[in-house]
């Protein structure tokens, strides 16, 4: 009798591509997930209907396949500074002590990634990959997770196992968290809860007739969105999104309010994670009464524009990888 | 008449710079960058907020090739009244020296070879 699969048995590993169409060798760093899938595949397919002399579907059409993969995973060390580098495009690296100081924002164009993942003793790749959306999420002092999605061109059976380069990222390896770390709003302390950061590049898949995969992607707006719950100390935030000033007691403001967002994260003695948006529209909800009493908290949404000088979002890691290439 | 910019850069420490499918390495001195993709790393980590803003510093000016004689020896004509100045642009993330160049100012004048 064959024995069943087993679930567990599932890693990834991903890889800068040098170009669109080339796709890499082998995987940085090799993961496990949380959640989803190492390899998505998503088939539509439709009746292809005519009459005839019985009432049954006469037959069907393949009009196309989606390659990409889904899956949630852990905020590693080295594991985030590769998902922000290919959701937002850009990584600047320098040396720092013992550390690589990485600086990671928004650029043109996205770059693309080969995709490895192990399914049991099954091996595929999805090659031209690019990061569609990433969710980061944290609650208290618990690891900061990460879900991503990706669309590909092409997905690939493979007749022996792909290798990876660089040490495999486990969470006994390090992880970031919020112990140690801070988060400041509008310039100021804030004492936060839990939270979500969503950025998501929009793409869209580039069809053409003559094949059922689609030849590329192209990236549609970026939006980079924020929920946090924060336990107030007065209500001076709300004062300020409302009426455009902390201290001013009428008068609601014609205009949004922009709020800056800092927080950072802290894994071990000596890596840290950093998120600084300097221009965070900002919407925040009148805290909720309750009969049982406790403390305020306030549900803070936020979404990020590009500042006048010209800065959306910097994401500053400092960590024991050099470079997210080929 | 178009000016094809030439920028000279100074780098303070190595810096490796992945932008999109490129990847540049810059080692620490001063260059010029020639290629499309090391131009756009540069201004990309120039625009950066501290400490990467700080390994780069540049100034971008005109070839140094003379401007062809003025047709005519008319006077340049005034500005339109009531016109505001033309505002100085900002230094991207602060990268430049002081009194260095914004990167936006046409040296044409001053550059061309007497």
């Amino acid at each position: 009798m064959t024995a069943t699969m087993q679930k567990r048995l599932v890693q990834c590993s991903l890889r800068k591509q040098s170009a669109l169409g080339t796709p890499a060798a082998n995987g940085q760093f090799k993961f496990g997930v949380t959640e989803g899938s190492a390899v998505k595949t998503e088939i539509d397919e439709g009746d292809l209907d005519t009459t005839w002399s019985t009432r049954l579907v006469e037959g069907f059409e393949r009009t196309g396949v989606k390659p990409g993969a889904e899956y949630g995973f852990i905020a590693t060390r080295q594991l985030i500074g590769q998902h922000l580098f290919f959701a937002l495009g850009a990584d600047a690296v320098t040396a720092s002590g013992a550390n690589w100081a990485h600086v990671i924002t928004e650029a043109e164009p996205l770059p693309y990634a080969t995709i490895f993942g192990r399914e049991n003793s099954d091996y595929l790749q999805v090659n031209d990959c690019l990061l569609n959306t990433l969710e980061l999420s944290f609650e208290k002092t618990s690891a900061l997770k990460g879900k991503a999605t990706w669309m590909g061109n092409d997905v690939l059976e493979l007749g022996a196992p792909w290798t990876t380069t660089d040490a495999d990222e486990r969470v006994q390896s390090g992880f970031f968290n919020m112990g140690g770390g801070s988060f400041t709003l509008d310039e100021a302390s804030a004492n936060i809860q839990k939270g979500t950061i969503k950025i998501d590049n929009h793409l869209v898949p580039v069809d053409a007739a003559f094949q059922v995969e689609p030849v590329d992607h192209q990236p549609g707006v970026l939006t980079l969105e924020y929920s946090f719950t924060i336990i107030p100390t007065d209500i001076a935030l709300w004062r300020k999104i409302v009426f455009g000033d902390p201290t001013h007691l009428s008068g609601v403001s014609p205009v949004p309010q922009y709020c800056s967002i800092a927080q950072q994260w802290l894994s071990g003695p000596t890596d840290t994670l950093t998120l600084t948006a300097p221009q965070v529209k900002c919407m925040v909800a009148f805290p909720e009464a309750s009969p049982a009493g406790g403390p305020v908290t306030l549900e803070v949404e936020g979404k990020t524009s590009i500042n006048l000088g010209g800065q959306a979002i910097t994401w500053a890691l400092l960590n024991q990888t050099h470079f997210y290439n080929a | 008449m178009t000016i094809v910019a030439v920028s000279a850069w100074t780098i303070a420490q190595d810096v490796h710079v992945s932008l999109g499918d490129a990847d540049i390495d810059f080692v620490a001195g001063s260059f010029t960058a020639t290629e499309e993709a090391e131009e756009r790393a540069l201004e990309m980590l120039a625009s950066l907020d501290p400490p990467m803003a700080e390994l780069v510093t540049y100034e971008r000016v005109a070839p140094a090739t003379p401007e062809p004689a003025p047709a005519s020896d008319a006077p340049p004509e005034p500005p339109v009244s009531g016109s505001p100045p033309e505002p100085a642009q900002s230094d991207p993330g602060g990268a430049s020296e002081p009194g260095a160049d914004d990167g936006e100012t046409d040296h044409s004048d001053s550059e061309a070879s007497a």
